[in-house]
């Protein structure tokens, strides 16, 4: 994927950030995760991904926001692309026609865009345990990342 | 009060109007009481519909009863460890500390 395909994908996020917003006085005080954000993302969204691959894509989102609240991260952009294939592979079989799969991508993409916008207004929150959990990502060798 | 009269003279027109067609017939039958007493009448009518624009315009109506609460999403979260949230349905991981865990997120969800 180019460059310009993730700052596409990404860029649905900035009508969330604010609706994620918004949500945040709903929360605990020791919860930072935005519930309510998510709620709204999650719970009627169509089966366009498998639980694995949904996962996939969160870990993508959220690395691709700590890029921009945490210093000393940036994206690999080859690794990035590598990861959203993996993460997005198989498609699902009813994809069948290339209006199918266009479709399909702009709805991954959305919901990729989506996810950064709730990691980014979280992170923006609480930086310290948001770069916390990110340094932690990035010490772990089990678990590969997509910075540089 | 003036509204009242307002609508008894538009009244009492409407019937002089309407009398005026009957009048030519009705100077031959010699029905001039008739007409007064329907003057008279429209007024009396026209001042209670004058009167009654004071009276509340707005109808309402019991609104529909809310919807019920959605079954809570995160009512099958675990912890698969000390200190780690996961939410099934968010696919997500979260640390005691409260932020996102994607590493455990990537353990637990694959």
């Amino acid at each position: 994927m180019t460059n310009f395909g993730i700052h596409k994908a990404l860029i649905a996020a900035g009508a969330v950030v604010g609706l994620a917003g918004a949500a945040l006085a709903q929360d605990l005080p020791d919860d930072l995760r935005l519930d309510g954000a998510w709620e709204d993302l999650v719970v009627d969204q169509e089966p366009i991904l498998t639980d694995v691959q949904f996962a996939k894509l969160n870990n993508l989102a959220f690395q691709a926001a700590v890029t921009k609240i945490c210093d000393g991260y940036e994206l690999d952009q080859a690794k990035f692309a590598e990861g959203l294939s993996d993460a997005t592979y198989p498609s699902p079989a009813t994809v069948t026609t290339p209006d199918d799969m266009k479709h399909w991508e702009t709805a991954v993409y959305f919901r990729l865009g989506a996810s950064y916008g709730i990691f980014l207004a979280e992170g923006n929150a609480h930086p310290d345990a948001f770069c916390a959990n990110a340094a932690e990502l990035k010490a772990d060798a089990e678990v590969p990342n997509v910075w540089r | 009060m003036r509204k009242a009269i307002l609508g008894a003279t538009l009244m009492a027109a409407m019937a002089t109007s309407g009398a005026v067609g009957l009048s030519q017939s009705a100077v031959a039958k010699d029905n001039t009481g008739a007409v007064i007493g329907g003057l008279v009448a429209g007024a009396v009518i026209g001042a209670a519909v004058a009167s009654s624009v004071n009276h509340p315009s707005k109808i309402y109506v019991n609104p529909a009863p809310p919807p019920p609460p959605r079954p809570n999403p995160w009512a099958n979260a675990f912890s698969p460890s000390p200190g780690v949230t996961c939410y099934p349905v968010q696919r997500a991981c979260y640390k005691a500390n409260g932020a996102y865990a994607a590493n455990m997120t990537a353990k637990i969800f694959r």
